[in-house]
């Protein structure tokens, strides 16, 4: 269900109990004076009866019947009153009075009441005796017309008067809700034009021009701070272009010298056949060392990249992945004896192409330093280890010692030495970055040939 | 000498000059030209009255870059279909597209390892120039 706008709320609030009031007031008006005035018709009758009864009294008695009509023919002067009868005893009518002719007189003298009409009695005394009584017809007929009058002017003055209301209230409602939807606008013209030079109209109303202004200041706070970071990411686009071009001359330039060294060296080499072995030897090592520091340029560049790209999260199946990463390993490996275990890993969020260099450069590693074991055995698992959902990769290789394991995920440390195991220190430093980007922690365990353990997690991106 | 009788090796790192030089002549007979940047390249191109079999082209070279020298001589009708070879120290997935899109047949990464990069010529010569010893 919608929920009713304010202006809709303000409206009712304001004009519900306006009419309300105003209907309760014109009913009880009404009611009041339509009582009052049949009230005093009645009065009126019964006063005249009275007066009448008194003037009667000589006439009746003394039996002058002309002198009684006359008497009674003042009635006229009463539009109410239809007839006048005096009645001698109870059913004797001694002098009638009809307003008009059609009018039909009462055998009796009884009160009577009806719709359009009743008629008061009063007796005639004489001393302490009856002598007569008179009856007096009154009819409602004015009454009525006069309640007739009296609804319609109502009605005229509750529809008058709830106009105003509707409009006073829909003034009211539209000066408290006009500046309410201005502000509405303008925070939607900023959300969808991303425009925050956009400003809040001036509103009436003291507590809306605060809020305009409240509102205006945050714009303007919001303008400084996305400009300032519009700067910032320019800044950063620029120098991670910057970075990038960097890395790319680095490696392009310092290849050039190092194929010169390595080329000479050979040339050398080639030249003369009757070289001293030890010079051999040395022209040899020359050439590994520029091979080395080409290897270990391409391994930095790849460090420096892990930070450089932006994560591209998916769903990983990580058994899937790693099958995969092992396949590949295997066909690199095909002389060496493995036995390989794998249990269920199930499926992370993650950068699929990331996560698959953790786990190359992992059992990279496990596969490097099980050389020489035989059967080498390698295990990879998922667990729970430090209160979270962690995957570890265990072997039987060489190990380490404990005591250095920080050390392990440094860049270009390494704890083993190039002769026993190659490589440069790089694998487990981006196993480290990666890892660490995606919110988790590596470490590992190990002991002198007695093989090596890895955990790591992917912290909250980890499904 | 027929058409294509001699490779032209445009390079500007005396070294890289030296040893390609060193690598091309061992593993390969045929005379090898060398131009030391873009214009010198096309000025040389334009004057000589016979083709290359191959041109390897270095991709980063003082003046105009091989690519830009690439895309003049497959802007120019005469040596639009000659065989050309990007050289390069470092291999940028970049540059691999931009050579591609320019019109090279191939693209080597020149190797560190003196050996390999000898064998790597090799390769290229006998592809581009049918046997190598031809």
């Amino acid at each position: 269900m919608q929920p009713r706008s304010v202006r809709r709320k303000l409206f009712l609030a304001i004009f519900g109990p306006s009419v309300g009031i105003l209907l309760l007031a014109a009913i009880g008006g009404l009611w009041m004076d339509v009582y009052a005035l049949r009230r005093s018709i009645e009065h009126d009758a019964r006063i005249q009866a009275g007066i009448l009864g008194l003037a009667l009294r000589g006439p009746l008695t003394v039996e002058i019947d002309p002198l009684l009509n006359e008497l009674l023919g003042s009635l006229k002067g009463d539009p109410d009153i239809t007839y006048g009868v005096v009645f001698s005893g109870e059913t004797n009518r001694v002098a009638a009075y009809k307003r008009d002719r059609d009018v039909k007189l009462p055998d009796r003298a009884a009160e009577e009441r009806s719709e359009q009409s009743f008629s008061v009695v009063h007796p005639i005394r004489m001393g302490d005796e009856r002598i007569g009584t008179i009856l007096l017809g009154v009819s409602l007929e004015r009454y009525y017309s006069r309640l007739k009058w009296y609804i319609w002017a109502a009605v005229a003055a509750v529809v008058v008067l709830t106009l105003v209301a509707a409009w006073v209230a829909n003034r009211l409602g539209q000066g408290l809700s006009e500046p309410l939807r201005q502000l509405t606008e303008t925070a939607e013209t900023i959300s969808t034009k991303r425009d925050y030079a956009v400003r809040a109209p001036a509103m009436q109303g003291a507590e809306f021009q605060s809020l305009a202004r409240a509102f205006n200041h945050m714009l303007e706070e919001i303008q400084g701070q996305t400009g300032a970071l519009t700067v910032a990411n320019q800044e950063l686009k620029r120098a991670n272009t910057e970075l990038e071009a960097f890395t790319y001359s680095v490696s392009h330039d310092l290849r050039t010298p190092l194929r010169a060294i390595s080329g000479y060296s050979q040339v050398v080499r080639g030249i003369s056949e009757q070289l001293p072995e030890e010079a051999v030897a040395y022209l040899e090592r020359i050439e590994s060392n520029a091979i080395r520091m080409a290897e270990l340029i391409d391994d930095l560049l790849a460090f420096s990249r892990v930070d450089a790209c932006p994560l591209r999260h998916q769903s990983v199946n990580l058994d899937e992945l790693v099958e995969e990463v092992w396949n590949e390993l295997r066909a690199q490996n095909k002389g060496r004896e493995i036995e390989f275990k794998k249990g269920a890993l199930g499926t992370v969020e993650a950068d699929r192409s990331l996560l698959r260099q953790v786990w190359t450069n992992l059992l990279g590693n496990a596969v490097k330093y099980t050389k020489g074991r035989n059967p080498a055995k390698i295990e990879v698992a998922a667990t729970v280890a430090r209160g979270q959902r962690a995957y570890c990769v265990r072997d039987n290789g060489a190990g380490f010692e404990p005591q250095y394991a920080s050390k392990l995920f440094r860049v270009f440390q390494r704890l083993h030495s190039p002769k026993d195991f190659d490589g440069h220190g790089v694998g487990l430093a981006i196993v480290q970055r990666i890892v660490a980007r995606h919110g988790g922690q590596v470490w590992a365990e190990g002991e002198p040939e007695h093989g090596a353990t890895f955990w790591f997690t992917l912290g909250q991106y980890d499904g | 000498m027929a058409e294509g009788g001699y490779i032209l090796l445009v390079e500007d790192n005396d070294d890289d000059v030296t040893l390609t030089v060193s690598a091309l002549k061992r593993r390969v007979k045929k005379r090898v030209e060398v131009c030391r940047d873009g214009p010198e390249a096309l000025e040389f191109l334009a004057a000589q009255p016979l083709l290359p079999g191959l041109i390897l082209l270095d991709l980063k070279l003082p003046k105009l870059d091989g690519i830009e020298v690439l895309k003049r001589l497959r802007a120019e009708p005469r040596t639009q279909s000659v065989p050309v070879v990007m050289l390069t120290s470092s291999s940028r997935r970049s540059d691999m597209d931009a050579a591609a899109a320019a019109g090279a047949n191939s693209y080597m990464v020149k190797a560190v390892d003196y050996q390999q990069f000898t064998k790597d010529i090799e390769q290229l010569a006998t592809r581009w120039l049918g046997e190598a010893g031809a």
